[in-house]
């Protein structure tokens, strides 16, 4: 494993006025790495995330990227409720002057990436809500970014809805191999998707662990694999303590 | 069954309406020149049909102009706001001063701009339904969600293109609400316009026949007159929402 970095953050910090979002927060993400940022809500995850995506720019440190191409899903679809599927997918192309037949050949082999081309002429108000969320994937990888930042996909979706598109995703990266960052707060989820799973501390956000996961591989019967189980305790463990000592840290000041 | 009761209640409250109608009459000995019966009513219509008939033409189809280029002019004004802040606040307050001059003390200049006639009319129902046009269109322009808005500006959308491509299809809605409100007043204006501006003769348009019937004490040919009048905004509006209700299918998630 000698990637090279595709982000670096060094010693970032992030103020909002009084409130440290971030603290001195070190990481590197592999190029077609899955890294997954997992912590309490409201600890800085997303603060990160649009720091990663140049969304936003650090009050100190350094942020570095090693090309630009880069897509966002954000933990709602975020389609355009007049447009049709295809149309909603191939937006990017159309706003970057892609030519209407080529955009619209690239967004209908983005929608068979995520297996909905017998949806291709629907309103997002005739699709489900996991299939909204696919699009939204579909609509990120139609201009075949080398680096997508997931922020809360699935969060919205029900379990069931949850574990299969959790399933696709990694699928579609042990194929493609783009380069993944994920925010998640569920543990399971982190452990299943990502490579290597960075825990955060409670606000200020500071990264407490870097957890491994199984390489290989995954499959619905995966999610309650022993090994899958090990590095998810493991997290957990982490996460919790970091809760417990800020705790002790708030208490004592 | 409900279908049914939604457009049979109402013909009951008019049935109940018409009948304490012409009770009271019977009953207080209300003269004719006061309070017509309905049947004198109906039969000042179906005597002499042909002028009542003109003038639902002539008014309706004034009311119809003036409506039609309120929208062109209405909507032009809102996204020609909507696209520049400093022209917006520059102009917008004037606009609100100037639709709170009243229809009846600017109607004499509009006959000293447009002479007597059908441009002095339509210019009076522009003036009136215009203004709904304008703000409701300016609200929705201004309404897209932020969240849509953040979409495009991370695909690096240029200003032109949020504008047509997300705030016009956002704001379809509340135009097609303003398009509403206005194709009611527009008949208004119009009639409004007719008291100062309207010919008498041949074409009589309904305000002039209401004006004669006056006039001459024929109270039943003005009832016929102002009974077509609210016949006639009904129409419009009713052509309206139904095109309105059409196209907003596609819009409402």
């Amino acid at each position: 494993m000698t990637h090279s970095a595709h982000i670096s953050l060094e010693r970032v910090t992030r103020r909002f006025g009084n409130v440290v979002a971030t603290e001195n927060v070190s990481l590197t993400v592999p190029v077609g790495g899955f890294t997954a940022l997992i912590g309490p809500s409201g600890c800085g995850k997303t603060t990160l995330l649009r720091l990663m995506g140049g969304l936003d720019q650090p009050t100190s440190g350094s942020v570095h990227r090693s090309d630009a191409s880069l897509a966002f899903v954000f933990q709602e679809p975020r389609l355009l409720p007049w447009r049709t599927l295809l149309d909603n997918v191939a937006l990017p192309l159309e706003l970057s002057g892609v030519s209407r037949a080529e955009r619209h050949a690239r967004a209908a082999a983005a929608i068979a990436l995520v297996r909905m081309s017998d949806a291709i002429t629907r309103t997002p108000d005739q699709l489900s809500g996991g299939m909204r969320m696919r699009a939204s994937i579909a609509r990120a990888l139609v201009s075949r970014p080398t680096l997508l930042l997931l922020d809360e996909p699935f969060a919205s979706l029900d379990e069931v809805a949850r574990h299969e598109l959790d399933g696709e995703l990694r699928e579609l990266w042990e194929r493609e191999r783009f380069t993944a960052v994920l925010i998640t707060h569920s543990v399971p989820e982190a452990v299943f998707l990502a490579e290597e799973v960075l825990v955060c501390s409670p606000q200020p956000a500071r990264i407490v662990a870097r957890i491994a996961t199984p390489p290989g591989a995954r499959t619905h019967m995966t999610w309650t694999s022993s090994a899958l189980n090990t590095a998810a305790r493991e997290a957990s463990e982490a996460m919790l303590s970091a809760i417990t000592e800020r705790a002790r840290e708030r208490a004592a000041s | 069954m409900t279908q049914v009761l939604r457009i049979f209640s109402p013909c009951i409250t008019l049935a109940v309406v018409v009948l304490l109608w012409w009770a009271g009459k019977v009953l207080f000995e209300v003269q004719d020149f006061v309070l017509p019966s309905p049947w004198s009513v109906a039969q000042a219509f179906l005597v002499d049909p042909k002028p009542f008939m003109i003038g639902c033409l002539e008014t309706g189809s004034c009311a119809a102009i003036g409506f039609l280029l309120a929208a062109v002019f209405g909507i032009l004004a809102a996204s020609i706001f909507s696209l520049s802040r400093r022209v917006e606040q520059s102009v917008y307050p004037i606009a609100l001063l100037l639709q709170m001059v009243p229809l009846i003390a600017i109607a004499p200049l509009l006959v000293v701009w447009f002479g007597y006639g059908r441009g002095a009319i339509v210019a009076s129902a522009v003036i009136v339904s215009i203004f709904p046009i304008i703000a409701n269109t300016l609200a929705g322009l201004r309404a897209a969600d932020p969240k849509l808005v953040e979409l495009f500006t991370l695909l690096r959308a240029g200003r032109i293109a949020v504008w047509w491509k997300l705030s016009i299809p956002s704001a379809v809605p509340s135009m097609l609400t303003g398009l509403r409100i206005a194709a009611g007043l527009a008949t208004i204006g119009t009639i409004a316009g007719e008291f100062i501006a309207g010919f008498a003769g041949n074409n009589a348009p309904l305000g002039i026949l209401v004006m004669t019937g006056l006039r001459n004490f024929q109270t039943d040919r003005v009832f016929v007159a102002v009974l077509l009048a609210a016949l006639v905004g009904f129409a419009l509006f009713a052509l309206v929402s139904v095109s309105s209700s059409l196209l907003l299918r596609r819009w409402c998630k």
